[in-house]
């Protein structure tokens, strides 16, 4: 009967944990939101943040989406031989791309990459008490550390999706052109025929969300981190952890709003 | 009963603070009158409260109980704004300075000069273009003892006693009328803690601040103090003039400034 009673207590605390995490995210994102839209804005942090999560990102955004390109054109090729249907990998890499990989390998990078570094950055000022020393100096700390990064994930992931985009589906027209025996000028018609504006679209629908998804995540685990460097370490983890969970649940939410029957 | 004239008022006026973080109660019940142009000690062992309390008129810890009035304007129940226009009148120096990795110097010293919050510059403290705050960095770095290259430094850069001199310049750079110090000196060999408490009096003094200092550094304590009080598990034990911490006559205080091992302080071990 107690080991009932224990397993009961321990799902109950188990729930109420995760609904006072969700709801302490959510006050977390409606105050950064807030503090973007509310004067002050920091502009200069505004535009560290969006070369940070934007420009110094491209390199392993680009060389993720080439070589994911290059990767679908391959297998769907390995699939699609069997039945002969081997003239749709263009139509396949650039739905894949566009849809899918594009956004979402941008922002599985940007999350390693970026989210941790902001969950690291915030983290320190919050344990060697440089957020305190903000509000000693007339600076609200959410304006000043959250909203500039809020704002930059959601304006630079976009940006560097349009690139993965490119590169994505020239990943997939090397391969398919160099490996495959492709003509260069009947897989350029065919992903061009394939291409439209509605699946970009929502790719760049989709990077904004997850922009801001990762921002977040970033800037909340490092603003609640506590106990020193250890504490850092693990607001660090939890922010790439978390957005990456995040990404790929919006991801099928998203797809579900967008493209379901 | 009559109100105080406004001669008598203290700067800062505590009555019944009370704070405790779970079961542990940290505060418990505070009363404490700073009055205008002191400088006033706190001393007290590790957890007794000191830097709790000094967080709480800051702003930066909610109590649970008690009154905090500066300038008679109580800080706890005030309106955001003149909340806000009351704690901005504080300068603080944080125990390891506290100052922006990301940022030069004299933007650390200079940051709350071109803060651009809306309603929180006024005659008194105006928000200064970025020549004028490098300007007025390079005046109050001088004052503290350092050069204007110094400025272009990152705080990485800087021993402990120049991060504490830049922290000290930062506090003081927009002229607050309080300043608080926490540990001042902890961490920095005797000669630069004595050098520290000196840039702090003379500070104090020039700018006619009242100051409230939290230490366990009996000499910083009776440099830097005219009033001196001690703190211990959340209650003032003692308060009299900085110069009596040797001799105040007290046990608790005799074997705090002493360094006994016997006497009325237990410490707390385990808990």
């Amino acid at each position: 009967m107690n080991t009932i009673l224990d397993l009961i207590a321990l799902l109950g605390r188990t729930v109420f944990g995760v609904m006072r995490g969700a709801g302490s995210i959510g006050l977390f994102a409606l105050d950064g939101v807030s503090c973007i839209v509310r004067p002050p804005f920091y502009w200069r942090v505004f535009l560290s943040a969006l070369l940070d999560t934007g420009f110094l990102s491209l390199p392993v955004v680009a060389l993720t989406a080439l070589f994911s390109g290059g990767v679908i054109a391959l297998q769907s090729y390995t699939g699609f031989a069997q039945y002969h249907a081997q003239s749709a990998i263009a139509n396949i890499v650039v739905l894949a791309v566009t849809r899918e990989l594009g956004p979402v390998m941008a922002a599985l990078m940007v999350a390693g990459r970026v989210g941790a570094a902001m969950a690291a950055q915030i983290g320190t000022m919050r344990v060697t008490d440089q957020i305190d020393a903000l509000t000693t100096l007339r600076t609200h700390p959410m304006k000043y550390l959250v909203a500039p990064r809020l704002a930059a994930g959601v304006i630079a992931l976009p940006l560097l999706v349009v690139i993965a985009d490119i590169l994505g589906v020239a990943g997939g027209f090397t391969v398919a052109t160099v490996k495959l025996g492709f003509s260069p000028e009947s897989y350029i018609a065919a992903t061009m025929n394939a291409l439209k504006a509605q699946d970009v679209m929502v790719g760049l629908v989709k990077a904004a969300v997850f922009g801001f998804l990762t921002a977040l995540m970033g800037c909340y685990y490092g603003y609640t981190s506590k106990g020193g460097a250890e504490g850092v370490g693990s607001a660090t983890t939890a922010a790439v952890v978390s957005a990456s969970i995040f990404v790929l649940a919006f991801d099928y939410l998203l797809t579900d709003l967008f493209f379901a029957q | 009963m009559t109100e105080p004239t406004p001669s008598s008022q203290p700067k800062i006026r505590i009555r019944g603070l009370r704070k405790a973080f779970g079961s542990k109660v940290v505060l418990d019940g505070i009363d404490l009158d700073v009055p205008a142009g002191t400088s006033f000690v706190i001393i007290g062992g590790s957890g007794s409260g000191k830097s709790v309390l000094l967080r709480c008129i800051l702003g930066l810890v909610q109590p649970d109980e008690g009154l905090i009035e500066i300038d008679g304007v109580d800080v706890l129940r005030a309106p955001r704004r003149q909340r806000e226009e009351r704690i901005g009148e504080i300068g603080m120096l944080f125990q390891n300075a506290a100052l922006f990795d990301s940022l030069s110097v004299w933007e650390n010293v200079a940051f709350g000069l071109l803060a651009p919050e809306p309603g929180k510059h006024s005659e008194k403290h105006p928000r200064l273009s970025r020549v004028e705050a490098r300007t007025r960095a390079d005046e109050v770095l001088a004052q503290v003892g350092l050069d204007a290259s110094v400025g272009d430094l990152y705080p990485s850069e800087l021993s402990g006693g120049m991060q504490k001199r830049v922290g000290l310049a930062r506090a003081i750079a927009d002229h607050p009328e309080i300043l608080f110090f926490d540990e001042p000196t902890t961490g920095l060999d005797p000669i630069m803690g004595a050098v520290i408490d000196g840039l702090i009096v003379d500070c104090v003094k020039t700018m006619g601040s009242t100051a409230i200092a939290i230490t366990h550094d009996m000499a910083s304590a009776q440099r830097i103090g005219d009033e001196a009080a001690m703190l211990y598990r959340g209650k003032l034990v003692w308060q009299g003039p900085a110069s009596s911490l040797m001799n105040s006559g007290n046990a608790m205080v005799d074997q705090f400034t002493h360094g006994r091992r016997e006497g009325p302080i237990t410490m707390e071990l385990r808990q």
